[in-house]
């Protein structure tokens, strides 16, 4: 390249990891924001989430003035809200490394000045932040508007609400974490969703015979498998009754912290 | 040649899966400026080694330099200053040529986004998708996914562009086209191309290297190889009776070797001489002087064909 052809452009200077980083997260933004996609998903969400707890929030505030007990909207949410969502994200997001790997998009952006690091990060963060925004906060803060104007709850304390809303966001971004490190691991589409399934089925159905499995699960990020007996962590901030374990919010974390960990460790061993 | 003057240079490359070893030791030269053509059969590791050069592989053993970087360690710097068209051409089917091209260049330039879009439109002229720039990809044909290719290989002005089969997938006048593009991007850029179309090397490329089950067999500039390819043949046609004639070609110190074909009541000879200045000047007489009718005399033209098929037997044997 000729020093004048240099002078007109402007070089891309992001160093060590960071190369390739904000080109890629652009890249990955578009497919979300400057598509469809994000609209599709938004509707989907909306329809799963919003429309299915409007019509229990309505049953349940019908009940009320009939003086019946109404359906258990709460945990509900914890369930169309909490449980649906992270199936949606194994089947959204079980594409997203191994359908790049498989297709070859991936070698050829990594015959860019790009770092793995950071194709492994900009999945990560743009997914994360697309699947949450459509999947959880926007459905979320309907579903807070709809139960303080229609149901016989009524208001919640906001912050409460916001702390519930946050168990839920930091469960889904573990199962994101989760599905992006299996894609990093496994060859096949089949392999991450079997997986994931299985994963999350022994945390849905395993606490009834491990009950120590509830600690180091996120189901109580969204979900109590025993309401009458310990509240899960929304439950609580909702309604301000004291926190059961703060060991599964812990665990969460710490487990989506390694799940990165792995996911980038891997990718950066991958061969194409 | 000095190291220097060196675009690629590798010591002992070597890549083995498991038991298999996909290439077992290459020393590959690769001079500035040339259109440097890398043949081999099927799984002969030409694809192995420019994924290990362009860090997609790790390699097993021995190691190299592009540019005067290490091809493991200075992996990412190797890639801001080449371009790759891999043989499989994959990109996003959703985004359209220009924004393919657009993303491809942002790699490498943060703006300013008007020279990034002329940048993009240079490139889309060059290689003639004007009327297709902004139609999505997935709507493209595997030619046009060609094109695509080499134009986002070539957008960052790279001092090293590294081809595989850029012409496997087009039509004659595609391959036609993309021969005229590989001619001149090479005034800037160094062409390191893998490929099978042994007739296209010998239009464009300036320098060969063979290799033959994971090792290098031959690496020389293309009219070495093709001047040394080993006798010089004459084709001669004739009629009448021979005989006496072959026996007397035979004996002479000059000619190495006599291959006799008879079909129509035609017989063509290939004499093969050591001394071509010595066949010139007698071998026409010697067969008119025995009373034979020569009704074509020339001097077969080695390809690149003979010449890779002859070294590919010759490594096996």
């Amino acid at each position: 390249m000729s020093a004048n052809t240099l002078n007109q452009f402007q070089l891309v200077n992001e160093k060590g990891w960071k190369r390739g980083l904000g080109n890629l997260l652009q890249g990955e933004w578009s497919s979300w924001f400057k598509s469809s996609r994000w609209w599709k998903h938004s509707l989907m969400w909306f329809s799963i989430v919003n429309v299915m707890m409007g019509t229990m929030v309505f049953a349940s505030a019908d009940a009320a003035r009939k003086g019946f007990e109404g359906p258990p909207v709460l945990f509900m949410y914890g369930i169309f809200g909490g449980m649906f969502v992270a199936i949606g994200v194994m089947i959204i997001m079980q594409r997203v490394m191994v359908g790049e790997k498989e297709h070859g998009t991936a070698a050829w952006v990594l015959s860019k000045p790009v770092t793995r690091t950071a194709f492994v990060v900009s999945r990560l963060v743009v997914n994360s932040a697309a699947i949450l925004l459509t999947s959880v906060i926007v459905p979320g803060v309907i579903f807070y508007l709809t139960l303080g104007w229609y149901s016989a709850i009524g208001w919640l304390f906001p912050v409460g609400f916001a702390a519930a809303l946050l168990m839920f966001v930091l469960h889904t971004f573990y199962w994101i974490a989760f599905v992006v490190m299996m894609g990093t691991l496994l060859e096949s589409t089949g392999g991450v969703i079997g997986v994931s399934m299985f994963l999350f089925s022994t945390f849905w159905y395993g606490p009834a015979v491990i009950p120590g499995l509830i600690y180091i699960s996120p189901l109580l990020l969204i979900f109590s498998p025993s309401p009458d007996l310990f509240n899960s962590l929304p439950g609580s901030f909702m309604t301000g009754d004291p926190v059961f374990s703060w060991l599964p919010l812990i665990s969460t974390v710490l487990s989506s912290v390694i799940f990165i960990a792995v996911a980038i460790w891997r990718f950066n061993r991958q061969e194409f | 040649m000095d190291t220097h003057d060196l675009v690629i240079s590798t010591e002992g490359l070597g890549k083995s899966f498991d038991e298999v070893h996909a290439l077992k030791s290459l020393d590959l030269r690769v001079p500035q400026k040339s259109i440097f053509a890398f043949l081999g059969t099927n799984g002969a590791g030409k694809t192995t080694t420019i994924k290990l050069l362009l860090g997609l592989l790790k390699p097993t053993r021995g190691g190299g330099k592009i540019l005067g970087m290490d091809i493991v360690r200075d992996s990412v710097d190797i890639r801001a200053r080449i371009g790759y068209l891999p043989q499989d051409t994959r990109f996003y089917e959703h985004m359209t040529a220009r924004q393919t091209l657009a993303y491809t260049a942002q790699f490498f330039y943060a703006g300013p986004q008007s020279e990034i879009n002329k940048r993009v439109n240079e490139m889309i002229e060059l290689v003639g998708l004007e009327g297709k720039a902004d139609r999505p990809i997935k709507s493209f044909s595997g030619g046009e996914r060609q094109r695509l290719g080499i134009a986002q290989a070539e957008i960052n002005y790279p001092d090293l562009l590294i081809l595989d089969e850029p012409a496997a997938s087009l039509d004659p006048q595609g391959r036609r086209d993309v021969l005229e593009v590989m001619s001149r991007l090479s005034k800037h850029s160094t062409i390191f191309y893998c490929t099978h179309i042994l007739d296209d090397v010998q239009k464009v490329s300036d320098r060969v290297a063979i290799v033959n089950q994971g090792k290098l067999v031959k690496q020389a500039p293309i009219q070495e190889l093709l001047s040394g390819a080993g006798d010089v043949t004459y084709a001669i046609t004739l009629t009448g009776d021979a005989q006496n004639a072959y026996t007397q070609v035979n004996q002479q110190q000059w000619v190495s070797g006599v291959e006799s074909k008879t079909k129509d009541g035609q017989t063509t000879w290939f004499v093969s001489v050591t001394d071509e200045s010595a066949a010139k000047d007698r071998l026409l007489n010697l067969l008119i002087s025995n009373g034979l009718n020569v009704l074509n005399f020339s001097r077969k033209e080695q390809n690149l064909e003979d010449v890779f098929l002859n070294i590919i037997e010759g490594s096996r044997k």
